[in-house]
């Protein structure tokens, strides 16, 4: 069989069947119109949600850094903390906004390679920024109880604790990250959820999408 | 209905056939097939107001149904891995349509899913620069590539009647 004679039968074997699917078809689409007008993809509704959540952080820590400016300079240490937070929240934003960009320049009416091309580049993206977050949230978590405890009580818990104290609770958190990610291992075949957090540290969609890029590559060339 | 949505609806039903073929491509089980087609006609209707009329429904239709299956595909196999579906489905159970029907399609289903599509075009008519700028490809490399499809189908063919 070649493809001219596939040709043949493809285009005999469809003639028939056409008609019956255009009429299913049919009366699907009138609620899919509608649901089309109110949905946002799945692809945007992350990247939205970490881009308003993380320029409220900013708004706020700006706010707090400013609010404490005076004890901040007779005690330098104590605006770490809000910094740290600060170039985190920073560095979400201009994630969201980068994720947000490729996704408004994402158009299925483009071609296949073009639009695989920005998917794939998409979803590495989001891998990368939820492991980078995770890396760095965990063993830096001690920032927020103390920018929110010198917010709240008014009381310079930064300036007030020692540097051993300090690194103590980051080497906790780095060891807490660690243990998350073991403790997902384990339990991965227990629950979805395990499962999402052990791939998500394996970072095995990045495997997906470095396979679709070399796919890509590949089919791209002669 | 308002104009849009009319000639949307006259649009997508002279070339329903191409949501039906991309879906029976890319798609074994009724289920999925109707999924994917769901898809596709979302994903068709929110791309309608960029389309531009002076040029080709159909080619226009193609580009979105095709992004939309591989990646739907993909999409799967990441949502099922994540819920640990064990069982696959049986597809030969499933199929509604005549076995020389289904024998071309699995036939097509072996090729990896770009050049699926790339058979598909051709099997429906278009043209090399057709195909080219449905694909994002030049005309030379789908006559190329067409060429070792023609091989690769000859041979799984004649595997599957020996």
């Amino acid at each position: 069989m070649n493809l001219d004679e596939l040709k043949t039968a493809w285009t005999t074997a469809h003639a028939s069947i056409e008609t019956l699917q255009a009429q299913q078809a049919m009366l699907q689409r009138v609620v899919q119109q509608q649901a089309a007008e109110q949905t946002r993809t799945r692809l945007q509704r992350a990247p939205m949600i970490e881009l308003v959540l993380a320029a409220i952080a900013m708004v706020a820590l700006g706010g707090y850094l400013a609010m404490h400016i005076a004890s901040m300079r007779e005690h330098p240490l104590a605006a770490l903390p809000a910094l740290i937070l600060l170039l985190l929240s920073a560095v979400v934003v201009v994630v969201s906004i980068v994720q947000l960009r490729l996704l408004a320049r994402l158009d299925y009416a483009q071609s296949l390679t073009t639009t695989q091309h920005t998917l794939a580049t998409l979803r590495t993206i989001r891998v990368r920024s939820t492991q980078l977050l995770l890396l760095l949230g965990l063993p830096l978590w001690i920032c927020g109880p103390l920018v929110l405890g010198q917010w709240v009580i008014g009381y310079n818990f930064p300036s007030a604790v020692d540097r051993t104290w300090l690194l103590a609770n980051i080497v906790f958190g780095i060891a807490a990250a660690a243990g998350f990610v073991l403790v997902a291992q384990r339990l991965r075949g227990r629950s979805p959820f395990w499962r999402s957090v052990s791939e998500l540290a394996a970072g095995k969609d990045i495997d997906q999408a470095n396979v679709l890029l070399g796919e890509l590559r590949q089919f791209e060339q002669s | 209905m308002d104009s849009a949505a009319t000639a949307f609806a006259a649009l997508l039903d002279a070339h329903i056939g191409i949501v039906y073929r991309v879906v029976r491509t890319y798609c074994w089980t009724k289920a999925d097939q109707q999924d994917l087609a769901q898809e596709i006609q979302l994903q068709l209707w929110r791309a309608f107001p960029r389309y531009e009329a002076t040029r080709s429904f159909s080619t226009w239709m193609y580009r979105i149904a095709l992004n939309t299956a591989i990646s739907w595909i993909r999409y799967q196999s990441v949502r099922r891995r994540h819920a640990a579906v064990g069982a696959v489905p049986d597809v030969a159970a499933e199929s509604a349509l005549p076995d020389a029907t289904d024998a071309l399609y699995q036939l097509i289903g072996q090729l990896e899913p770009f050049n699926r599509a790339l058979v598909l075009l051709h099997l429906d008519g278009l043209r090399h620069e057709e195909i080219a700028e449905v694909l994002g490809i030049s005309a030379g490399n789908v006559a190329t590539k067409l060429h070792r499809l023609t091989q690769r189908l000859r041979t799984a063919a004649q595997q599957g009647t020996t």
